[in-house]
């Protein structure tokens, strides 16, 4: 169980209540990291739903290519395949600072919560989706611009 | 209004009840596009979450001064999937223009503001639709990495040989593997093309894969699971599968 201040501030836990806080912090515990230490690999069955409280953490699909590189700040959420269809992890996480402390939500645990209260599961879900469209949008950004580049070169 | 069996087979719907379904069904409006018309623009207000229920949609980026091409498509959107899903994440605009790409378009339409009053009454419906709308948002942001990362925007041709001869050896079936796997993947810049005999009777079926920029490989003696492969590992990350290649 964590404390509901830290709860409050991640990205998709934003507005709701003392109650909620405290149903979804039961399926929450923290973790300290250190610099390189893994949370999970590309491939593996995804669990959890994670939160960075502190620090940095790193995703990689593959290495060499920049486009295959994300960094979650605090207060961001990762391993969101955790609560989709799919449930794989798609990118390697771990710690790219000093030391970085996390949320590692278990998601049958959450989805559990939400069958039980589906407007909780809405807000979330509403809030995953949010976040997830930012970073395809940004992600479609970077994209735009090195084909746009490669088709003005080809003029 | 959208018939059942077009919702029952939309991504977004999955795991909907028949109640949800029919409650969702009202606020269906039906569009018919001829190839080539735009149905949104980059920086629209995204008021409506679309689905394709016949042809297929090209979501892409516009250049000043260039028409409508695939060359500014970032992915293709078939039957039964769903785009437009700007609508739901801020600011609210679309972020790229679509069209339609085939002989003629039928898309459904439903509006944000129709959908945002059911998830109110029932709360249930919105997290399902909001789980199942994140999944194809997260499919294709996986797609779309992949797509910039591993062959990038090389313009791929892959011609099957198909003269009596690669028929009677199984060419079509080698043409059916393919067909799927291009539906599967949605990648508007590979090309599928028949032709005639390569004149290598005896090597037949033949499928011939050119990559922008590299020579083109023959490959021989082909069926529908080593074209699987070959679209797989040479189309999509570009190692060409050399024992099936035609020396």
């Amino acid at each position: 169980m964590v404390n509901l201040e830290t709860l409050e501030k991640v990205e998709v836990f934003r507005n709701l209540d003392d109650r909620r806080l405290s149903a979804l912090s039961e399926c929450c515990t923290e973790m300290v990291v250190q610099r390189g230490e893994g949370l999970f690999k590309a491939g593996e069955e995804a669990g959890h739903l994670w939160a960075v409280v502190e620090g940095r953490v790193k995703l990689v699909a593959e290495p060499d290519s920049t486009l295959q590189e994300h960094g979650v700040s605090e207060n961001q959420i990762f391993g969101w395949p955790s609560l989709l269809r799919s449930p794989i992890y798609r990118f390697s996480a771990s710690c790219d600072a000093r030391s970085a402390k996390v949320l590692r939500m278990d998601s049958r645990c959450l989805q559990a919560l939400f069958e039980k209260d589906p407007e909780l599961g809405y807000n979330v879900m509403s809030g995953l989706l949010r976040v997830l469209g930012e970073r395809f949008h940004e992600l479609q950004e970077e994209v735009v611009k090195r084909r746009g580049q490669d088709m003005m070169n080809q003029w | 209004m959208a018939g059942r069996d077009v919702m029952v087979k939309a991504d977004v719907f999955d795991g909907l009840e028949e109640e949800q379904l029919a409650s969702l069904r009202e606020g269906f409006q039906e569009l018919t596009y001829r190839k080539g018309d735009r149905i949104f623009r980059e920086g629209d207000e995204a008021h409506h979450l679309w689905i394709v229920k016949e042809g297929q949609v090209d979501v892409g980026f516009e250049l000043p001064g260039r028409t409508a091409s695939e060359v500014h498509t970032l992915s293709t959107i078939s039957a039964g999937k769903a785009f437009g899903w700007s609508s739901f994440v801020p600011p609210n605009k679309y972020r790229l223009s679509s069209y339609c790409s085939s002989s003629m378009c039928t898309v459904l339409r439903l509006q944000r503001e129709f959908l945002l009053g059911c998830f109110e009454r029932d709360p249930a419906l919105g997290y399902r639709l909001m789980v199942n709308l994140a999944s194809v948002v997260a499919e294709r942001f996986n797609r779309l990495q992949g797509s910039a990362t591993a062959v990038p925007y090389a313009q791929v041709k892959i011609t099957v040989h198909l003269a009596t001869c690669g028929i009677a050896a199984g060419a079509r079936e080698v043409v059916n593997a393919l067909v799927e796997e291009m539906a599967e993947e949605e990648r508007p810049h590979i090309k599928m093309q028949t032709s005639g005999c390569i004149g290598r009777c005896s090597t037949e079926p033949n499928v011939t894969v050119q990559i922008e920029g590299a020579e083109p490989v023959i490959y021989q003696k082909m069926n529908g699971e080593k074209m699987r492969r070959v679209f797989r590992e040479h189309v999509l990350k570009g190692v060409a599968q050399s024992e099936w290649v035609l020396s």
